[in-house]
């Protein structure tokens, strides 16, 4: 199991998150934040395996706190979850550090499932 | 006698005066013609030019009166002048008169009339005529051609100047005092006089292209303001160049001016127009950015809500409730809201040029059953036919061949009422496949099918009322011209619409 820190300024997809992952085997929710201080101070504090992070947070770009929460906790994996259209931010989150990006949209299925995909979970890397 | 003989003798005047030989041989070279009278003014003598001037044969005039030689009406002049001469008054020595030929033409002359010995003294009278035939016509062709410059002056508004620094002088053409619309008769052209009638926002231009010119440096060409005594303006052409003497020293200038108010305004008015329309489609464009932006922002704005409540209603589906009958419509309507703002987002990458697709070979039939699933709650209640072969491979970005069936599809169940029938084959044609969508919804009027492709375009006075964002078509050409193939409609009102588009085979196929 992965620990997970999920990182969102609404309240609501926290909780609808939480509760996905809930059911999830493969990750294991161990704090949520909404703020990008939030998301380094938890990264620093729990070494999360994963920090799911809206790009979008009330006191920071969230581009911007990936280099920070890495400063904090080198290993963590961070993994984008934004209503912005990819081609809008994945670039620039791959080059400063990110492991992948999510849009929030249903059409590609269930965000753990997702998450697995992009960490390629149980593939053979 | 014959003229051979009358040549010999011609020297030997019909009175008995005698023009010396040598004389005589001068004078017959000459162009002029030369008569020889007595004092009572009767030919004595003529030479070979006279004779060819009056075309008479020889000894027709030999002694016989001049003025018989004249025309009529200047006869009583020269016997006036001759008598006067005689007496001792002075000599017209332009004496302009007309000689008659024997063919009755006029020709017209200026007379030198010398005596051969003092006056009153019996002595006879040299005439010398020169023929003014040739002059005149050269008048007559330079007033002709002064006229002809008039009138292009006047016709192409222009005018033409000279300045003599030596003489301290101007000179203009009637053109340039049409074009600074002052008199003839009252203006004279100078120097100073001339740039006073240049605006004076442009009397340091002209200044210093004059100034260049003047310089011997260079030909100027310029377009300046002039104004009219009358307070209008007017726009000049000035070209000007230096003239020089032959040892290449600027000695004044010469140039042109021309009225080009009419162009002028012409090309303002052009200009200003055109302005006008780069302002216009500048905001046409800024607005269009403001759009694409506003729709971008509120597209995924729109999905962190969306995802929740698709979200959560998702999770409750799967939790025994006694509620479900009332999740399903909150459900329903959020994935429609969904595939909408899925849309706009899809439109406004698009339109910002951001898509880049990978084709690749996808299996076709695999492709429209996935778009059958995503379309599930969308279908409820329509019949979907499909005729797509399980081997079918075309060559296509498989996430944009989604979203053109999801929209095709979409669109059809959109416009088709329970019970409906949608049919979607594929068969060769074009580019190797061809990709059609058929309802039997209420069709598209003939004028709309073209535009039916454009952003937001929705068929006016439609009868049904759908929800949409208008973009549907619009992405659906543009993923499929992505693909280098086009899509195309057949409809007819009350016949339902069949969606056509082409895209390559897979597989090297």
């Amino acid at each position: 199991m992965l620990t997970l820190v999920i990182i969102d300024d609404s309240p609501d997809i926290r909780l609808l998150l939480k509760l996905q992952f809930a059911a999830s085997s493969e990750f294991e929710v161990c704090g949520e934040g909404a703020t990008g201080q939030e998301a380094i101070d938890l990264s620093g504090r729990l070494r999360p395996d994963v920090v799911l992070l809206d790009l979008s947070l009330p006191d920071m770009d969230g581009l911007d706190a990936v280099p920070l929460i890495l400063e904090t906790s080198p290993r963590t994996q961070i993994v984008f979850h934004s209503g912005y259209a990819l081609h809008e931010f994945a670039e620039r989150a791959y080059e400063l550090g990110a492991r992948g990006c999510l849009e929030k949209s249903l059409r590609d299925g269930p965000v753990p499932d997702r998450l697995a995909d992009v960490l390629q979970l149980g593939s053979a890397v | 006698m014959n003229s051979l003989a009358a040549t010999s003798t011609a020297h030997v005047a019909a009175t008995g005066v005698a023009v010396d030989p040598d004389l005589a041989a001068i004078l017959d070279s000459s162009t002029d013609a030369t008569f020889h009278l007595d004092s009572a003014g009767v030919v004595t003598w003529r030479n070979r030019a006279a004779r060819r001037m009056l075309g008479r044969i020889d000894g027709d005039l030999v002694g016989a009166p001049f003025v018989d030689a004249l025309h009529p009406p200047d006869a009583v002049r020269f016997a006036k002048v001759l008598v006067q001469a005689g007496a001792g008054a002075r000599i017209d020595d332009d004496l302009q008169l007309q000689l008659r030929r024997t063919d009755d033409q006029v020709v017209p002359v200026v007379l030198t009339l010398a005596p051969t010995s003092a006056p009153g003294e019996g002595g006879g009278w040299w005439v010398v005529a020169f023929d003014l035939t040739e002059r005149r016509e050269s008048q007559r062709t330079l007033a002709e051609s002064e006229r002809r410059v008039r009138r292009s002056e006047a016709l192409a508004g222009t005018g033409t100047f000279v300045v003599d620094f030596g003489a301290s002088m101007v000179q203009w053409s009637e053109g340039m005092y049409a074009i600074f619309g002052v008199d003839p008769a009252e203006f004279f052209p100078s120097f100073s006089a001339h740039l006073d009638l240049i605006h004076p926002d442009d009397q340091d231009l002209v200044r210093a292209a004059l100034a260049e010119v003047l310089a011997g440096r260079t030909p100027a060409e310029l377009d300046h303001r002039a104004r009219h005594p009358d307070g209008s303006t007017v726009w000049v052409f000035l070209a000007i160049e230096p003239t020089r003497d032959p040892d290449g020293r600027v000695i004044g200038a010469s140039g042109v001016c021309q009225d080009v108010s009419v162009r002028t305004r012409a090309e303002a008015t052009a200009r200003e127009a055109l302005d006008r329309e780069r302002a216009a489609s500048e905001e046409l464009r800024r607005l269009d950015r403001a759009k694409e932006e506003f729709l971008a922002t509120v597209s995924h704005e729109l999905r962190t809500p969306l995802t929740a409540i698709l979200g959560f209603s998702s999770l409750l589906r799967a939790t025994p409730t006694e509620h479900a009958l009332l999740l399903e419509p909150i459900e329903r309507n959020a994935y429609d809201m969904h595939q909408m703002v899925e849309r706009l987002l899809d439109y406004s990458r698009l339109e910002a040029g951001r898509v880049m697709i990978e084709p690749r070979s996808v299996g076709l039939a695999e492709q429209v059953r996935s778009v059958q699933g995503q379309l599930d709650s969308a279908l409820a209640g329509r019949t979907v036919e499909v005729d797509v072969p399980d081997d079918l491979v075309v060559w296509a970005d498989p996430d944009a061949l989604q979203r053109i069936l999801v929209n095709l599809i979409g669109n059809a169940a959109k416009y088709s009422e329970p019970p409906g029938i949608i049919r979607v084959c594929a068969g060769p044609g074009e580019q190797g496949t061809v990709v059609s969508v058929a309802d039997d919804g209420p069709g598209i009027a003939a004028e709309h099918q073209s535009e039916i492709f454009e952003r937001f375009f929705r068929v006016p006075g439609s009868t049904r009322a759908k929800r949409g964002t208008g973009v549907g078509l619009a992405i659906v050409r543009q993923y499929v011209e992505l693909h280098g193939g086009r899509v195309w409609v057949d409809s007819e009102p009350g016949q339902g619409s069949t969606f056509r588009f082409g895209v390559a085979n897979g597989d090297g196929r």
